[in-house]
C-alpha cells in the first residue's frame, strides 16, 4: 500500500491566527500560524488554554479541518477508482474476439470542499510570559486561567 | 503568600504544582496498555503526597458515605454499566475510591476493568483512554479547577495589595481606599465583624428575587455562594477557603450585572455599594 501526502491551507483570520479545538474539552482558540508553524521552535504536544491538559498536536485540529481532511482523501479515492474502472472499460470494449463484452460504469461524485477561512473574532489574545509565544481565546476575566498552549505554563 | 490552605504555598509554587498535575493527568488519560498502570500509581501517588491537593478531596469527601462499587458496577457478571451519582461529592469520592481499589488490588488492573465496559472501539489503547476518560476525568476536572480557582483568588490578592490601593488598620475597623489619578478617592468602612457581613447578605438575599433581566441561572448561583458564605460565617470556624471560592461567584455576578443591580436595585432600596461593601469586606476577612 503507497501513502498520498495531501496539503491543506488554511487562511488565518486579519492577525494570522488559525482556529484549533481541545480533544478533552472541545472548546476553541486561536494559535498564529507563524509560531505554529516555525520550525525552529518545534514541538510535539500542545496545552489546551482553558483545561490546561496535553496531548499531539494533531488531536487539536478542529472538526473542520478533519472534515476538510476526510473530503480530500474521499475525493483522492473517488478519482483512483474512476481511473481503474474507466481503464477497465476501454480495455473490455477493444477487445476483440468470439464473444464481446461490453462494461459500462457510472463514475462516482467527489464530494463538496470548502475553502477554509478563519474569521475575526471576539477573542482576547494572551502572550506567553515564558514563550513569548501567543494565543487566543475567549476569556472572563477573575473567573477563569488561562494555559500556555506550548509551555502549559498559566498566562 | 498564599492565605488559603493554611499560607504554605506562594503563587510560584502553585503554578508549578498546576503544571505537574495537568501533565500527570494528561499522561494518565493519553495512557498505553504497557503504561495505564504505572501512570495510574504515579497519578495517585501525586494527589495523595501533595497536602494542598489531598486537602482538596479530603474537604471534598469526607464524611460522604458512598460506595464506589454503585458507581462502576464491580462485580457484574455481564458488561459493567456505568452510573454515576447525581451528587457531586459522592462522585469524587467514588473515583478516589476506585483509583485507590485499581491500585491496590493485587489480581486488578486498567485493562482489565476497562474490558468490563462494552466499547465500540477496536483497539485495546483505544478501550483503556475511553475507560480512563469516563472513570477519572471528572476527578481531574474537579482538582484542576480547584488549583485554578486558588490561583485566581491569589491574583486578585496580588492586585488588591498592589497599585495606588491603601489599607489601614484602625483598631478593629478596616479602612480602604483606592485612590485613582483623577484624585477620586473611594472608602469603604468595612469591619471584621461577621454580624455586619451577615446583616449586608441577608439584604442582599433578599433583594435578587426583585433583579430583572438576568438569567435564573445567574441569580440561583449567586444566592448558592451568599448563602455559603451565610453558612460558614456563622460557623464558630469560617473555612476562608470556602469564602473566598465563593467571593469569586459573587464578585463576578456583581461585575456582569453592575447594569441589571442598579436598576432594580433602586427600587429595592439596596445600593450597589451594599455589594461593593460586601465584597471588601469578606476580602478583607480572608486576608
Amino acid at each position: 500500500m503507497s501513502t498520498e501526502k495531501f496539503t491543506i491551507s488554511i487562511q488565518g483570520d486579519s492577525e494570522g491566527y488559525v482556529t484549533f479545538e481541545c480533544p478533552y474539552c472541545n472548546s476553541e482558540f486561536k494559535l498564529q500560524a507563524g509560531e505554529y508553524q516555525n520550525d525552529d521552535e518545534p514541538f510535539e504536544e500542545l496545552f489546551c488554554p482553558y483545561c490546561g491538559l496535553a496531548k499531539e498536536k494533531n488531536e487539536f485540529l478542529s472538526s473542520e479541518v478533519i472534515e476538510q481532511v476526510q473530503a480530500i482523501a474521499y475525493n483522492y479515492m473517488v478519482e483512483e477508482l474512476n481511473k481503474t474502472f474507466k481503464k477497465m472499460q476501454r480495455s473490455l470494449n477493444r477487445s476483440k474476439g468470439l464473444i464481446k463484452i461490453k462494461m459500462d460504469y457510472k463514475p462516482l461524485k467527489k464530494v463538496a470542499t470548502k475553502e477554509l477561512k478563519d474569521k475575526d473574532t471576539t477573542e482576547t489574545e494572551f502572550k506567553c510570559s515564558c514563550c513569548d509565544r501567543r494565543v487566543k481565546v475567549l476569556y472572563c476575566a477573575g473567573a477563569a486561567k488561562v494555559f500556555c498552549p506550548y509551555c502549559g505554563v498559566d498566562i | 503568600m498564599s492565605v488559603l490552605w493554611g499560607g504554605y504555598m506562594n503563587r510560584l509554587e502553585l503554578r508549578k504544582l498546576s503544571l505537574e498535575f495537568r501533565r500527570l493527568s494528561s499522561n494518565l488519560l493519553n495512557s498505553t496498555d504497557d503504561t495505564a498502570d504505572i501512570n495510574l500509581s504515579r497519578f495517585l501517588k501525586f494527589i495523595n503526597g501533595n497536602e494542598l491537593i489531598s486537602g482538596i478531596i479530603q474537604d471534598k469527601i469526607s464524611g460522604v458515605d458512598y460506595d464506589f462499587k454503585e458507581c462502576y458496577d464491580i462485580g457484574s457478571d455481564d458488561w459493567a454499566d456505568y452510573t454515576p451519582p447525581v451528587d457531586e461529592a459522592c462522585h469524587i469520592k467514588a473515583q478516589y475510591d476506585y483509583l485507590n481499589f485499581i491500585n491496590n488490588e493485587n489480581t486488578v488492573n486498567v485493562r482489565s476493568q476497562a474490558m468490563n465496559y462494552c466499547w465500540s472501539d477496536k483497539k485495546i489503547n483505544a478501550i483503556m483512554q475511553n475507560f480512563l476518560d469516563m472513570a477519572f476525568k471528572p476527578l481531574i476536572d474537579f482538582i484542576n479547577d480547584q488549583l485554578s480557582m486558588e490561583m485566581i483568588v491569589l491574583d486578585e490578592e496580588a492586585k488588591a495589595m498592589g497599585g495606588n490601593t491603601y489599607i489601614q488598620n484602625i483598631e478593629t475597623v478596616n479602612g480602604s481606599a483606592s485612590q485613582q489619578n483623577s484624585g477620586v478617592i473611594n472608602t469603604y468602612n468595612t469591619t471584621n465583624d461577621t454580624s455586619s457581613m451577615l446583616e449586608l447578605i441577608d439584604k442582599l438575599l433578599a433583594s435578587l428575587p426583585e433583579i430583572q433581566g438576568v438569567d435564573a441561572e445567574e441569580i440561583e448561583n449567586v444566592k448558592d455562594d451568599l448563602e455559603m458564605v451565610q453558612e460558614q460565617l456563622k460557623t464558630d470556624n469560617p473555612k476562608k477557603n470556602r469564602i473566598g471560592k465563593a467571593l469569586v461567584g459573587i464578585k463576578k455576578f456583581a461585575s456582569d450585572f453592575s447594569k441589571e443591580l442598579v436598576v432594580t436595585l433602586a427600587v429595592g432600596a439596596v445600593t450597589g455599594a451594599d455589594w461593593g461593601m460586601l465584597l471588601q469586606q469578606l476580602e478583607n476577612f480572608i486576608r
